[in-house]
């Protein structure tokens, strides 16, 4: 890089290379005589140049052919790019949960205090490495492992306090945290009609899991089905997609096939999870796309015991429960004007393999999880105004039958608020109440939970 | 980084420049682009031309005012509609905006020498060795 600068500097005290770059020379004009002649004050200004300094205008050349390069790498002209780009997001904010001191919910989250949090910190990898090729990584960097709490049925927290033996003072300690790795593929493109993409991606269903991040999604309150992943949020294997335009309209494809819901990072079974999405997509001063998903799995979990008892070496494996499942859904989003609708219905079902023991639950240690049907839909209105003011109303609906730990029906309205001060700098705040209900149960469950949330947004 | 870089830096406001022409590379089997095939071309939704060569679109920069008038006048956007548009299209890690040039000549050279390529540059910038498919006069894109 140090020598091209060297000699773009060289070049540039050469007359005319600036609109070398791009813009052809002008033509001297025959009738213009004070180009031939200059005046008196055109030698002045050819003595002491103004206008930017030399470093300003080398930064403005260099740009210029990191631009056409780039382009040209794109188009296939030149040798591949190996730049990567590099973009992401992060949001910090405010939040508490209401809860009262004897409520159970207090065993699932850490405190009942107003706290600051740190939210997402999203990094992409992004490269093309010649025309129909793309890799993209995404990493989120996080404080966890650490202050994570469990039951198990003690009371446990995760500590990852160490001394920093780095530091001079040898009293210095850090928190060590972790890395989640978003998605991490491989694609290629044939043609508008198919792209092939290999790696771990993001399940294409409905909106939510799609828009993915803070900064595209208006409500901070994820829907029931994308915190319980009534579809897995995201999964290792292959994926096809494509679509067929017509006009403002695009018809739209995706076809995956993955190892599905797995206890670790392999698959336990032969047999692989399918899923699967269309939509119909309209571009214009009215957008929406209608969509629909679906997908079927299996997932199941073994123990392994060491065995002697025949003399010579040997692994005992034991299935330890197996489901199949599967879950189909429809969404529907709606740009018009300044009004913004979103909403998503999902069914899951889950049905265990007979003689195979029920995956622990949430509930009591010791509890399963039953066989079991889940209803999902929420709706989303909200509507932007003076360009940076974002209200809107979010209400949510789950019904599982039978009923899980407490409850089967769960209502949840809510209310947000989103300020977009630059398309990279957003505030979002949530108000909602999750009303929990037994219908089937002898004993109603009357828990209720409210939170407010606030998130600063940033896209970098 | 770059990219986003260029993605969010833009002027608050565009004149209205006399015409733009929309130019493809000449052995193109486009002959004519309406409004909704040039929305489909420059947000990406069209990858491919009816002959199968892959579209190249090239957007000029944010900081050009026929930029902004272009996507206000084909996408029906403004410069912090379209940067919000290609942000949420990388979050979702959907495909990254058109690469873009800052110079109509930079546009006009690179068109000329790629099949599938396609830009848009003032009228009285216009070269022989391109093909128009599309003009933007007064708001409004019309036939070439």
């Amino acid at each position: 890089m140090k020598n091209h600068r060297f000699l773009i500097g060289l070049l540039s005290f050469l007359p005319g290379l600036a609109r070398a770059q791009g813009e052809p020379a002008p033509v001297p004009s025959v009738t213009n005589q004070t180009a031939v002649n200059p005046s008196a004050k055109e030698v002045d200004q050819v003595e002491a140049p103004a206008g930017p300094p030399l470093d300003t205008r080398l930064d403005a050349i260099e740009q210029r052919m990191k631009e056409v390069e780039s382009a040209e790498a794109e188009a296939g002209h030149a040798t591949p790019a190996r730049a990567i780009d590099l973009y992401g997001f992060m949001d910090v904010g405010l939040q508490r949960l209401f809860l009262d001191s004897g409520d159970p919910l207090n065993g699932v989250y850490p405190t009942r205090a107003t706290t600051f949090v740190l939210g997402n910190v999203n990094l992409y990898l992004d490269t093309r490495p010649g025309p129909g090729w793309r890799t993209l990584i995404e990493t989120r960097f996080t404080l966890y492992p650490n202050g994570s709490e469990s039951f198990t049925p003690n009371y446990q927290r995760v500590n990852t306090s160490v001394y920093d033996s780095s530091d001079p003072n040898g009293r210095a300690h850090v928190s060590w945290g972790g890395v989640v790795i978003e998605r991490a593929w491989g694609e290629w493109s044939y043609s508008q009609a198919l792209t092939i993409q290999a790696g771990l991606f993001p399940s294409p269903y409905g909106i939510w899991n799609i828009d993915h991040g803070t900064p595209v999604l208006i409500s901070l309150l994820l829907p029931a089905f994308q915190v319980e992943e009534a579809i897995p949020a995201r999964l290792v294997g292959v994926h096809a997609y494509g679509s067929f335009v017509f006009g403002a309209l695009d018809l739209g494809y995706h076809v995956y096939l993955s190892n599905g819901r797995t206890m670790t990072n392999v698959d336990l079974t032969d047999d692989k999870a399918l899923g699967a999405r269309l939509f119909l997509r309209h571009s214009g001063a009215t957008r929406f796309t209608v969509g629909m998903s679906g997908y079927w799995g299996t997932s199941s979990d073994d123990t392994k015991q060491l065995d002697f008892s025949s003399g010579s070496f040997g692994v005992t494996e034991t299935r330890a429960w197996a489901y199949h499942e599967w879950a189909a859904g429809v969404d529907l989003s709606v740009d018009w004007g300044g009004w913004r609708l979103r909403t998503e219905a999902l069914l899951h079902r889950v049905k265990y393999d007979a003689g195979a023991q029920n995956e622990p639950g949430l509930g009591p240690p010791g509890s399963v999880l039953p066989n079991r049907f889940a209803h999902y839909w929420y709706g989303l209105l909200a509507h932007r105004f003076a360009r940076r003011f974002e209200p809107y109303v979010y209400v949510e609906i789950q019904y599982v039958s039978p009923p899980d730990f407490l409850d089967d029906f769960v209502c949840t309205p809510s209310l947000g608020f989103n300020i977009y001060f630059k398309p990279w700098a957003q505030l979002k705040t949530q108000y909602s109440s999750s009303y929990f209900f037994n219908t089937e149960g002898p004993n109603p469950s009357n828990v209720t939970i409210r939170s407010l949330a606030s998130r600063l947004v940033f896209v970098f | 980084m770059a990219m986003l870089g260029c993605l969010l830096s833009h002027p608050s406001g565009a004149e209205e420049p006399a015409e733009l022409v929309v130019i493809v590379h000449p052995s193109s089997p486009v002959r004519a682009l309406s409004a909704n095939d040039l929305r489909a071309v420059f947000t990406r939704v069209l990858r491919d031309w009816p002959d199968r060569t892959p579209v190249t679109a090239i957007n000029l920069a944010p900081s050009v005012p026929e930029r902004v008038v272009f996507d206000r006048v084909v996408l029906g956007m403004d410069p912090d509609d379209v940067a919000q548009f290609w942000i949420d299209q990388m979050i979702r890690g959907d495909s990254p905006p058109p690469r873009q040039l800052s110079s109509a000549a930079a546009i006009v050279d690179l068109v000329s020498r790629t099949p599938g390529a396609i830009g848009y540059i003032p009228d009285s910038k216009l070269k022989p060795r391109v093909k128009v498919v599309a003009r933007i006069r007064r708001s409004q894109v019309v036939m070439p």
